[in-house]
């Protein structure tokens, strides 16, 4: 060959590989409405057809399961006063028990009463009398829950809402599901809940964005592999009575929406179930409290968008997060 | 030079193409696929510059006015209770999805790449 030949073999070469790079993993995606939020599974590889569609199967399952919203879940019949024997939402109450203990209550699954006085995302939304707080609040408290065992039943006229930690337990599931499949490499965005499977089919990480609540960009971005990375925030569900804003998420000994200066917290951790709800508890700790507990743990990190619009990272995470804004890192 | 060449020539100029093809933004043909309950129910082209087009989708909580124009999609008017799609302003392209809950919608471009660069957001309003 001569040498023109090996120089032109040399581009064409060049200028294939991407394209042939580009075309190598195949992407299955797929979007659906489930456990009251928007879901969508994208996974990579030979077997993501077959893969998502278990997936997704699985999640309806759960759903049926865990919804205090359906008259026929598991949930829903332990609050009307029944009895629960069913092993895998036995599970679910005894993790949702624990991060409940764990956080001193900071997530606490028995606020159902409140929500439902609340009525956020419903057309009857309002803000509560004093009396009827006092009355919900009455019927709340992880501590009075009895140790879960079958047959398990609640104490009279309380509630559990698995909300806090339901979408985590599905990534989990779902991620194990996935795996049995032979996928390698996925994405799963349960309602803003991001579960991350391996790495890219590239072999890089994944590059997350942090909501901005004040725009539709990101305020930081976070590079990861094989973590859940979820957001929790007063301005993903809410409501405005008199000029004022009421969100979603409440701190279970006031029955109040929790307002310790925080507009968001996501925390990053291989514990799916735990980055759930943990990031509701750092939510309602607010910065110092949960800045300590993150001290006292090794088992997740965190990133902290204020009130101020000043940002905080814990150290795991100071060379995989990025940012245009300025960042303080949190150290041990 | 020899025909060898002359085709090696030829190929290489095909591969260039096809990689400036591939290496291209989505440009303004991009479309924008309204979904219900996970199915895709209208296809949007948007319009030329000055143009406005709405039209309603009904759904469970009432429905959604939706508005079309050269800059991008908004729903101006939704039955819902919260109204996080109305808040949720303009959709242009680059940006993740409008979702409506109650209603179970949800407005993506056709080319949902992200213009950041991030695969995927965590912490979205739904």
């Amino acid at each position: 060959m001569t040498k023109t030949g090996k120089i032109l073999w040399g581009i064409l070469l060049a200028a294939l590989l991407p394209l042939l790079c580009g075309c190598s993993a195949k992407k299955t995606s797929t979007e659906f409405f489930a456990m009251d939020t928007v879901m969508q599974l994208t996974a990579y590889g030979t077997y993501a057809d077959a893969a998502v569609d278990a997936a997704e199967v699985e999640i309806a399952r759960l759903d049926a399961k865990l919804s205090a919203q359906s008259a026929s879940s598991e949930i829903a019949k332990l609050n009307a006063g029944g009895f629960c024997e069913d092993d895998e939402t036995l599970r679910v109450l005894a993790r949702a028990y624990q991060i409940a203990e764990l956080t001193e209550g900071a997530y606490d699954p028995t606020v159902y009463p409140l929500m439902q006085l609340w009525g956020f995302g419903t057309d009857h939304a309002h803000v509560p009398q004093q009396a009827e707080l006092a009355a919900a609040l009455d019927l709340v408290g992880y501590d009075r829950l009895p140790a879960v065992k079958a047959p398990y039943r609640l104490p009279e006229g309380m509630a559990i809402d698995l909300g806090g930690i339901g979408k985590g337990f599905a990534a989990q599931t779902v991620r194990r599901c996935l795996q049995k499949q032979g996928v390698k490499s996925a994405v799963l965005s349960l309602g803003g809940n991001v579960t991350l499977l391996g790495s890219k089919p590239d072999g890089t990480d994944w590059t997350v964005g942090l909501q901005d609540p004040q725009t539709d960009g990101c305020f930081g971005y976070v590079s990861a592999s094989d973590v859940s990375i979820v957001t929790s925030g007063g301005y993903q569900r809410y409501f405005e009575e008199n000029g004022r804003r009421y969100w979603h998420i409440l701190d279970a000994k006031t029955g109040m929406p929790a307002d310790t200066g925080i507009t968001s917290v996501t925390v990053v951790s291989t514990d799916d179930t735990l980055a759930d709800g943990l990031s509701t508890a750092l939510f309602v700790m607010g910065l110092d409290r949960a800045a300590q507990f993150w001290r006292e743990s090794r088992d997740f990190e965190a990133v902290f968008l204020l009130d101020s619009g000043e940002i905080y990272v814990t150290q795991g995470l100071e060379d995989s997060f990025r940012s245009e804004r300025s960042f303080e890192v949190l150290t041990r | 030079m020899k025909n060898r060449t002359w085709a090696m020539v030829f190929a290489v100029a095909i591969a260039a193409l096809l990689l400036v093809w591939k290496l291209l933004p989505a440009g303004s043909g991009q479309t924008v696929g309204v979904y219900q309950d996970g199915k895709l129910i209208r296809t949007i082209h948007l319009p030329h510059a000055g143009q406005t087009e709405t039209f309603e989708v009904p759904g469970p909580a009432g429905g959604n006015t939706i508005e079309v124009s050269a800059e991008g999609v908004r729903v101006s008017v939704a039955g819902c209770p919260d109204g996080v799609c109305v808040a949720h302003g303009l959709l242009t392209a680059g940006e993740g999805p409008i979702v409506c809950l109650p209603n179970r919608l949800v407005i993506r471009f056709s080319d949902d790449t992200r213009a950041d660069g991030a695969d995927v957001v965590a912490g979205g309003r739904s």
